[in-house]
């Protein structure tokens, strides 16, 4: 996570409206999907949430960054 | 000067890690700097990254959070803004539900400012009404009954006159003659 963004953003980013940043990608590689998406988090301030999907393990990675709204 | 390459972590690139009491996960993600977790699992990258796998996360946060909240010590800064944020509050907001400014609000969580003992009681009671949190609602039950057994058990003079005036339609108490 960026500098600056806690867990709560990312929980509050989840639970309110959010969109799709862009189409989620497919990593042959990693086997794995990644969904964009662009939410805010608590105090209004523009973030994207990279969720990783790992089809295999059946697990998901968050990576969450700030963003330019 | 060396460049960091950038690269997709992988298995290959990844050692798993169960964390313990001699080795814990230091939490830094919720937003406090003493949180460690024991018993879960988590994969550090040769790049340094760490990826950690927390199940419940809102039941963990809640608790982080009513530890905060029934702790004997002041509140700093960080723990007023991890309280604040998971209520789910931008500062604007909860600095008006708590009675400060919001400059002030933004110095305190920056620890460039602490507050007053009324301050934090008050927050700490906020925070429980707010948060709905069973067990710290019943916490501050007992603590009212407690004040108020020892209130009944001194000798009662005179009972006060209670007042309520209306003005502009709504009612309000007055204090006692």
């Amino acid at each position: 996570m960026d500098r600056g963004i806690v867990t709560d953003d990312i929980i509050h980013g989840l639970e309110s409206e959010w969109t799709f940043e862009r189409r989620p990608q497919f990593n042959r590689t990693t086997w794995q999907w990644k969904y964009y998406i662009a939410a805010e988090t608590v105090d209004g301030d523009a973030i994207t949430i990279v969720i990783a999907v790992d089809t295999w393990r059946r697990e998901f990675v968050t990576v969450t960054r700030w963003r330019k709204k | 000067m060396a460049k960091k390459i950038a690269h997709e972590c992988s298995a290959a690139t990844r050692t798993e890690f169960h964390a313990t009491h001699d080795h814990p996960y230091h939490f830094l993600d919720c937003g406090l700097p003493n949180v460690h977790l024991v018993g879960i699992r988590y994969l550090e990258c040769q790049c340094g990254d760490k990826t950690v796998e927390i199940p419940a996360i809102k039941q963990l946060m809640a608790l982080i959070a009513r530890h905060i909240v029934m702790k004997r010590d002041a509140l700093t800064g960080a723990e007023i803004r991890f309280l604040r944020k998971r209520l789910g509050q931008k500062a604007i907001d909860f600095s008006l539900r708590i009675k400060l400014q919001t400059s002030t609000l933004s110095r305190v969580e920056n620890g460039k400012q602490s507050i007053s003992e009324k301050a934090d009681v008050y927050i700490r009671i906020y925070y429980a009404f707010a948060a709905k949190d069973p067990v710290l609602l019943d916490a501050l039950k007992n603590a009212l009954d407690r004040v108020l057994a020892i209130r009944h058990k001194t000798k009662s003079t005179k009972p006060q006159k209670t007042i309520a005036r209306i003005e502009q339609n709504q009612w309000a108490l007055e204090a006692a003659a």
